[in-house]
Parts: structure tokens; C-alpha cells; sequence
């Protein structure tokens, strides 16, 4: 039924660390569930267990940064980026250190803990922030792939990875690059673009649609920052309407990146955002709670035929 | 550093501690705001002449020399005595002193180790230099660099959860690499630390985070420089020198009055706080 990424993400990692030995791996006692105890037992010396301290693993990461290292905080997308927010900014961000901020159980896919561990706001936090690339797999292939452009990217990373089993959507030719959107299907009567595993999700809409004579641009915001506004300017240019998919506040993640895609460009295109509105969320079963929160496929076709109509 | 403190070096020492205090005031009354942390900076000359002068492995030349010792501020905003270290030492011109927290300068408001030669990482948001230090001193290990992290936190600070994060963990890896200072000076912002949030038992609390402890007269060299001899010695846990100094030390009127912490440098000011330093300095002999 699927690949968690996290197994993928923890198998390349171990990978890419026989031959770099300046990966490190902070762990704020998460290590079993992000599954870098696999790390731990193969590389010992290189893993730091920092119990419940995400603040602490924030800031002793950007310190190893500037001793050369190049450190991996591996920890629940919440708690790693929210709970240090400020530190990520003066220490991580500001201080541009080769610090990557892995994110895991992001979205929905943490539901069944509830309002407390379900994360819906680490893009807008983060993309706020100078200096910061952001990036989110939407398949296994993509995930192996990201792990050694993000090491030879000089600087800070986020790396934000759901904990559902996802398809395989890429051949291995793709060639992840940090800035590029992909393609997973092409259409012309409207853009779907998504991140993360509501790519998935955008391209099961994209088949519904297809049922009803509609083709639809399939768009991967695998980078959110830098956004690639090209390849979306490419698509809406050819479709004149767009729908952004995400498991994530409206405000600051793709939403608004696109928007001010649109805005910024003063290009005239129907738009609508299936995305989490404002709320916290509550515990229950990923797909569940999507069709009551508002970014399910459902949703996705009925915003596209909404777009359409306009 | 060595294990004996010779008298000619010790008097070499005091004028220069005597010196920064002077090069400190009158860089806050050059500069365009006029204005600065005086009360910590003065409280701290002791310290930071120690570490500059005497222990730290360094080439001011070559700031990245990958086996200098690593001294980390992390009672940022007390940066104008390092600056001014800095300059002394030739790490930056000193003609970029006066150009403190003025556009395009090198030197911020809070150290800047993107602008800065010299200054190891960032610091300022209060509480994160003992994290920073833990990270780079971790780092250390994994590189089987041999070099020494000191850092030197505020009183005040100590309020900082993150600070504890630290102490925990550094005792936790028993990080013989770092030896922390902190200018115990009583007072901030707002008043004396005791009654804004104690931060006492101090040598209990570090001890009990498996830390060795020293408590010491922060404003007396040869203490500072006995205990970070000392703390040198042993290397199988982190070590933390309490120096119980006095905010605004070596001017009379500034001298545990809390408006010191950051206050306007008049010339008025600065004139009658020179005058008085200039008598302590002709009489270290």
C-alpha cells in the first residue's frame, strides 16, 4: 500500500553518512519512532541522544554547524521547529549554519495524538525566516533522492516528512534538486499543486476529473523555499486556474506562496486553497479527519470544479 | 597559561583590564548612540582580560586557526569589551570601534559572527551561548580536536530554561572540553537578580548538574586566572567558575547601581569615569 518515508529517509541517511563523515544526528529522545535508532547502532559516535530537549538539540546543532559538522535535528515536525522557533531564527537562520531540521509526523499523519502533536503551521513559521530552505517529499523516490542535495546544500534546511505510507509516484531519472517543482501529469484546463503527500491526493482528484473530460496539470511543490515560481507561471499561463493542496494552515505555507505567485505577477486566474482553515485539529484517522477539516480529494475535485465554473 | 602567575605579567595584566574599561566608556561616548551596557562590561574586565591575555590559544591573524580555543559570549550585549579586546589584539582595525551599531559596521548592537572576525558565533538572544558552546564542544569530540570552549554567561541568564537544557547535557556527556564563567554581578534590568528570580544555590545547582564548581572574586586576576588554571587540570566533566564581581566595577558612581546596565555615556560622564580609571590605572604597579 506504500513506503513510509521515514524508513526511506533512515536508510539513506546511513547511507550518505558512510561516506560523509560529517553527519551527525541529534535526537530529542524521538529516535525509535523517526527511526534513527538504526542510525544510532551503526554510527555511535556520530548520534546524540539529547532527551526531551528540543531547544537545546536546536541550538547545540547550529554550535556543531560551526565546528564543520553538518548536524540532523531529527525530531516530530511540532516540536522541532515550533518549541525552538526563535533559537532556529537567531542561531540557525540569521547565523546561516549547515543545520538541517528534519520534520517528521507532519500534518495530519500525526492525528491519532491529537491537537497537541498534529503540526499545521511549521511552513508559514518557517518560510518567514531568511535563509531557510524548505523542502517536503511527496514519494519514496523523492525522499532517497532529497538526502544528498540536502547535505551539499551550504545552509539551513527544513525537511518536513508525514508518517503515512505513501505510493511510489517518480521514476529514479527524476534527479531531486532543492528550487525545482516536478511534474508528476500534464494537463490544460487547470493547475493542481500540491506538497507532500497531497500530491498523491491531487493526482487521485486529477483522475476523477479526467472521468468528466477535464485535464489537469499536476504540479510538486517538493521545494517550498525557494519557491519555483517559473514552473507554476508555465502551468497557469496554459490553464488560467489553480487549486493548492496541503495539509496545513491557509496562511504561510503553499497558499500563500502561490498566491503571491499570482498577485505579485498580475496574472488573472481562478484560484482557490484546500487547505487546513483556522484551526488546531483533533485526534482521529488521517484520511478521516481530512474529509472533515477540509483537504481531502473530495475536496480537491470539488474546489477544482468550483475554479472551473468561475 | 601557566601554573605560575608571574608579578610583572599580573601588573601587565591589571592596566589591561584597567585599559579595556577605559576603551569600553569612551567607545560608548564616541560612538553614535552615546549609549551602551556599561555596568557588565565593567563588570567582567577581569575576565575577559584573563581569557584574551593569558589563556586562550589563539592567532588573532588567523581567527579560524582550527586549534585555538573557542571562547563563546554569551552575555551578548556585554560585547563592547571584547570588541575592544578584539581591536587591541588586531583581530579588526580599531577604527572600526566608534562605528559601533551604525549601519554597514562590523560591530552590532549584539556580536555578529557573520560581520565580526573573531567572534565565534552569535550571540545575544540570552540563554542559547552554554547550548551553542555544548554543540561546538560535541563537535570537538567527533573531530578529536583537543582545543578548549570557554563561555562566559550572565547572571541574569540563568533565568533561561535553555541554560539548564545545557548544563544538564554537558554534564550528562561529561564534557571535560568546556569551562563556563559567569559574572555574577547581582543586578539586571530590572533590579538585583535575588528579588527579580534567585537564581541561588548556584554551586549546588551546577554541582548537582555534574559539573565541578569554583567560586571565586570575579574581579581579582589572579583568582580568575588560579580558577581556570585549575579548572584546567581535570577533563572528565565541564567546569563552571562563579565570579562574584561587581556591576560597574572600577567607577566609583557606577558601582552596583542598577541604571548602569545600559545608560547614556555622556561626555560628562565619560570624563569623570575616565579620570577615576586613569587614578587606578597609574597606581598598579
Amino acid at each position: 500500500m506504500g513506503t513510509y518515508l521515514r524508513d526511506v529517509f533512515s536508510e539513506e541517511l546511513i547511507a550518505v553518512g558512510a561516506w560523509d563523515k560529517r553527519i551527525v544526528v541529534l535526537d530529542p529522545e524521538v529516535a525509535r519512532s523517526t527511526k534513527m535508532l538504526a542510525f544510532r547502532d551503526v554510527y555511535p559516535d556520530r548520534f546524540f541522544e539529547f532527551g526531551v530537549a528540543e531547544q537545546n538539540v536546536i541550538a547545540a546543532a547550529a554550535g556543531m554547524a560551526a565546528e564543520g559538522l553538518v548536524p540532523f535535528a531529527v525530531a516530530f515536525a511540532i516540536f522541532i521547529t515550533e518549541r525552538p522557533y526563535e533559537i532556529i531564527r537567531c542561531s540557525v537562520a540569521h547565523g546561516r549554519k549547515n543545520v538541517k531540521i528534519i520534520g517528521g509526523y507532519a500534518g495530519f499523519s500525526a492525528s491519532k495524538d491529537g491537537a497537541t502533536h498534529i503540526c499545521l503551521e511549521d511552513l508559514g513559521a518557517l518560510r518567514v525566516l531568511p535563509e531557510i530552505a524548505i523542502v517536503s517529499p511527496s514519494d519514496p523516490v523523492m525522499t532517497r533522492q532529497m538526502i544528498r542535495p540536502i547535505v551539499a546544500h551550504n545552509g539551513p534546511v527544513y525537511m518536513r516528512i508525514e508518517n503515512e505510507p505513501l505510493p511510489v509516484l517518480y521514476r529514479d531519472s527524476i534527479g531531486f534538486e532543492i528550487g525545482k517543482t516536478y511534474q508528476p501529469r500534464e494537463g490544460k484546463h487547470i493547475t493542481l499543486i500540491g506538497i507532500g503527500g497531497c500530491v498523491g491526493r491531487a493526482l487521485d482528484a486529477a483522475s476523477r476529473l479526467a472521468e468528466k473530460g477535464i485535464e489537469a496539470d499536476v504540479l510538486d511543490a517538493a521545494t517550498l523555499k525557494p519557491f519555483d515560481r517559473k514552473t507554476l507561471l508555465t502551468s497557469i499561463s496554459k490553464t488560467g486556474r489553480v487549486v493548492s493542496i496541503e495539509d496545513h494552515n491557509i496562511y504561510g505555507g503553499l497558499a500563500s506562496a502561490v498566491s503571491e505567485v499570482v498577485a505579485e505577477e498580475k496574472i488573472a486566474v481562478s484560484y482557490k486553497a484546500v487547505a487546513m482553515m483556522e484551526d488546531y485539529s483533533e485526534s482521529g484517522l488521517p484520511d478521516s479527519l481530512r474529509k472533515k477539516y477540509g483537504t481531502s480529494t473530495d475536496h480537491i475535485v470539488n474546489a477544482a470544479m468550483e475554479v472551473l465554473e468561475k | 597559561m601557566s601554573e605560575f602567575i608571574n608579578a610583572n605579567k599580573l601588573v601587565t595584566l591589571q592596566k589591561k583590564a584597567c585599559q579595556l574599561r577605559m576603551d569600553t566608556l569612551r567607545t560608548y561616548n564616541h560612538c553614535a548612540l552615546h549609549t551602551g551596557h556599561a555596568g557588565g562590561c565593567l563588570s567582567s574586565a577581569e575576565i575577559v582580560t584573563a581569557l584574551y591575555y593569558d589563556v586562550l590559544k589563539q592567532d588573532p591573524k588567523n581567527p579560524k586557526w582550527e586549534g585555538r580555543d573557542r571562547f563563546i559570549l554569551s552575555k551578548g550585549h556585554n560585547c563592547m569589551i571584547v570588541y575592544c579586546a578584539l581591536a587591541d589584539l588586531g583581530y579588526i582595525p580599531k577604527s572600526e570601534l566608534d562605528l559601533y551599531r551604525t549601519e554597514n559596521s562590523i560591530l552590532q548592537g549584539h556580536p555578529d559572527a557573520n560581520k565580526c572576525p573573531g567572534i565565534e558565533i552569535t550571540t545575544g538572544s540570552l540563554g542559547q551561548g552554554l547550548s551553542l558552546t555544548l554543540g561546538m564542544a560535541l563537535a570537538a569530540r567527533v573531530k578529536k580536536n583537543s582545543c578548549t570552549y570557554y563561555t562566559l554567561m550572565s547572571d541574569g541568564e540563568l533565568q533561561s530554561g535553555l541554560v539548564w537544557e545545557a548544563a544538564m547535557a554537558a554534564g550528562h556527556f561529561r564534557m571535560g572540553n568546556m569551562i563556563s564563567l559567569v559574572d555574577r554581578n547581582n543586578l539586571q534590568v530590572n533590579g538585583k537578580t535575588d528579588w527579580i528570580m534567585d537564581v541561588e544555590p548556584l554551586e549546588e545547582k551546577w554541582r548537582s548538574f555534574g559539573w565541578r564548581t569554583f567560586r571565586i572574586d570575579g574581579n581579582d586576576l589572579v583568582s580568575v586566572l588560579s580558577a581556570i588554571y585549575l579548572a584546567n587540570q581535570t577533563k572528565d566533566k565541564p567546569a563552571i567558575i562563579i565570579c562574584d564581581t561587581v556591576k560597574g566595577k572600577g567607577v566609583s558612581f557606577m558601582e552596583n547601581v542598577m541604571e548602569w546596565h545600559h545608560q547614556d555615556i555622556t561626555d560628562e560622564v565619560c570624563t569623570k569615569a575616565i579620570t577615576e580609571l586613569e587614578n587606578v590605572y597609574k597606581s598598579i604597579c
